[in-house]
């Protein structure tokens, strides 16, 4: 009897420090936030991992760290990807299937979620390139920056990101070419019931825009459809090193948009309709196509101003990790997204960047249909 | 990602397999031969670029200008091809003189899309719609056209022949109309180019494994040239407009459905 109970307690004890070595595996990995959440004979695991552009890939790593370390024994091993510091959905590890976290799960990860010490600092190279193509005195008006800049975890969902713009090239515009502040804004993030998100920013932003974002979206990952709504009151504004300039904070955007997911290839189809900025009313319409490695995207246009059509890319940069230590990542961005359009004379449909991909663009790689085809 | 499992060997033989296909592509990166489009499909490659230089003396037929007293001067091509789904196809280009570049810009800018109506079968050939979207009001480079094309791989090596047909008729924005407004136009008449109008055709001989050769009637003029296959992903072709004056062009397709760097040399480090 005496000799079952040691063997009961001595297996608990590895199974602990099985658990902790795996967890520590995957930080070494590059993964942050990782919490390991056993019940019976199922694991969930939870995880941050900012280099990918697509939690698929996360979660590739995680098997491929599991396969080969002492961690196995579970039956149902389920994986709980979080973005921007929020939980976005349950994803069961052989077939991909989603479900929302459960009250304990979610209690869970509120209980260990420490913002400070469960992250790196993780400085991110995000290039910047702003071309206009086709007037003949300059074909190929070009500026080119360099974007070092950073996302520290305040509190839940709570983030702030800034850095500097080191600019290369310019022969667009008469921007100097002195350093100055990257677009820097405090960013909160929330599911705040299952399927609804909200992303709130306020900062300086891409585009030379200035302000206040928001955006909602209701997004079931399971589903073929979602829907979004997204509202800013931003000004313009333009750095010269450190001198500034702005306009005042007058022009308001405001519009809605409905997604739907093709059953096959992996296509969605994107009608947005409302205010654009410059108060420019009008529709789009895009086609975005995910490809594991990139996404690529086709759209046109119609609104007050004038029609326009164009295409839009989106890749991690190569190599991703640049170094990794305890505290600290350096890497290349985990997406940078490029947008052309043919009327290059008028500001059709305008939008603006914030630094991180916007909602749709976001929900779309964890749609449950997108990572059960990739795998 | 890399495990003994049957599904990666499956994989592997994919892979092995998509190394053997040809990836030749025409001066505006569109799957084809030298200035003809065939019905070729890149499967697993889905991404492409390409880059081609036509040297002036040939560079009206493909692309004369009428505003452009000039057209005389190299032609260099600028091409990107994506493959949205399994049976459609989208090709951006942009036509640039850089000898003219102060008088003409960047060059005409092009969207065309391609269509996949047939597989290739054992006896029966693909069969490709390319199709160039009306709404430009100068749309000097609009190639519509429907085209067969068979491969055969034989123990000499492997062949293809392609057999299409190039619409005669564009369809034109009227100047300052809105983008409904669009009329007819003999291609012949309007652009003063005979080239892809009307029936066209194309083979090509792959004796080696990395290299072969090529012929084609692109209905104006008679090509031939030669193309290599550097790696899986880079092809060089060069070829001559009725054997006196050289073009050539470069293209890289690959796939989009590659790992990060991170994750492969992670599997690869286990191994």
């Amino acid at each position: 009897m005496q000799k079952i109970w040691i063997k009961i307690v001595f297996c608990f004890f590895t199974l602990i420090v099985k658990a902790q070595d795996f967890k520590e595996n995957l930080y070494d990995a590059g993964f942050e936030n990782v919490q390991l959440i056993e019940a019976n004979d199922s694991l969930a695991v939870f995880f941050e991992h900012r280099e990918f552009r697509i939690p698929y890939h996360g979660m590739q790593l995680a098997k491929l760290i599991m396969d080969n370390s002492d961690a196995q024994g579970h039956n149902k091993l389920s994986f709980i990807p979080i973005y921007h510091n929020v939980p976005i959905g349950k994803y069961n590890a052989e077939t991909y299937t989603y479900s929302s976290l459960s009250q304990l799960e979610t209690e869970a990860f509120q209980t260990h979620n420490k913002v400070l010490k469960n992250y790196r600092l993780s400085l991110r190279i995000q290039p910047e390139l702003i071309a206009r193509f086709g007037f003949y005195t300059d074909p190929f008006q070009t500026k080119f920056n360099i974007n070092l800049d950073s996302r520290i975890y305040l509190a839940r969902g709570l983030s702030f990101q800034t850095g500097i713009t080191v600019p290369i090239l310019n022969n667009l515009d008469n921007q100097s070419l002195q350093l100055r502040p990257a677009p820097s804004m405090i960013h909160y993030f929330a599911q705040p019931r299952d399927h609804h998100f909200v992303s709130l920013s306020l900062g300086s932003f891409y585009n030379n825009r200035y302000g206040i974002d928001f955006e909602y979206r209701h997004a079931d990952l399971s589903k073929r459809w979602s829907f979004g709504f997204a509202a800013g009151l931003t000004g313009f504004y333009w750095l010269n090193g450190l001198g500034l300039y702005n306009e005042p904070l007058d022009d308001i955007y405001l519009k809605a948009d409905a997604e739907y997911r093709l059953p096959f290839e992996n296509i969605s189809f994107k009608l947005t309709a409302g205010q654009f900025l410059y108060k420019d009313k009008g529709v789009r319409f895009d086609l975005v196509k995910q490809y594991a490695a990139a996404e690529i995207g086709l759209f046109a246009s119609a609104t007050n101003i004038g029609t326009t059509t164009g295409f839009q890319f989106a890749f991690s940069l190569f190599p991703g990790k640049l170094y990794q230590g305890e505290k600290l990542e350096v890497r290349t961005t985990e997406e940078f997204r490029w947008e052309y359009t043919y009327n290059n004379f008028e500001p059709v449909a305008h939008d603006f960047r914030l630094g991180m991909p916007r909602l749709s663009d976001v929900l779309r790689q964890y749609n449950q249909k997108f990572i059960s085809s990739l795998k | 990602m890399i495990s003994k499992s049957p599904a990666y060997f499956l994989i592997f033989f994919f892979l092995f397999f998509t190394n053997n296909m040809r990836s030749q592509v025409n001066i505006m990166g569109k799957p084809g031969y030298m200035t003809t489009p065939s019905a070729a499909w890149f499967d697993g490659k889905q991404l492409g670029f390409t880059f081609s230089y036509i040297p002036g003396e040939y560079s009206e037929n493909i692309l004369y200008t009428p505003r452009i007293t000039t057209t005389d001067t190299p032609l260099s091509f600028y091409s990107v091809r994506a493959d949205l789904t399994s049976f459609f196809e989208v090709n951006i280009s942009i036509a640039y003189r850089p000898q003219i570049a102060n008088k003409i810009g960047v060059g005409d800018r092009q969207l065309d899309f391609r269509f996949r109506l047939l597989k290739e079968k054992d006896l029966w050939p693909a069969l490709v719609l390319g199709w160039t979207p009306p709404g430009s009001v100068s749309p000097v480079l609009a190639h519509d056209y429907l085209v067969a094309t068979k491969h055969f791989n034989t123990s000499l090596g492997n062949f293809s022949a392609t057999l299409g047909y190039g619409s005669p008729y564009i369809i034109v924005r009227k100047p300052k109309g809105n983008f409904l407004e669009l009329e007819i136009k003999k291609k012949e008449d309007y652009l003063e180019v005979k080239y892809l109008t009307g029936f066209y055709g194309a083979a090509s001989y792959m004796p080696l494994s990395f290299a072969g050769i090529m012929i084609e009637y692109d209905t104006k003029t008679i090509n031939a040239g030669a193309f290599v296959k550097i790696k899986d992903w880079l092809y060089l072709q060069a070829y001559t407009f009725e054997g006196k004056k050289i073009a050539f062009t470069t293209s890289m397709n690959f796939s989009l459905d590659f790992s990060p760097h991170t994750l492969r040399k992670y599997a690869k480090d286990l191994d």
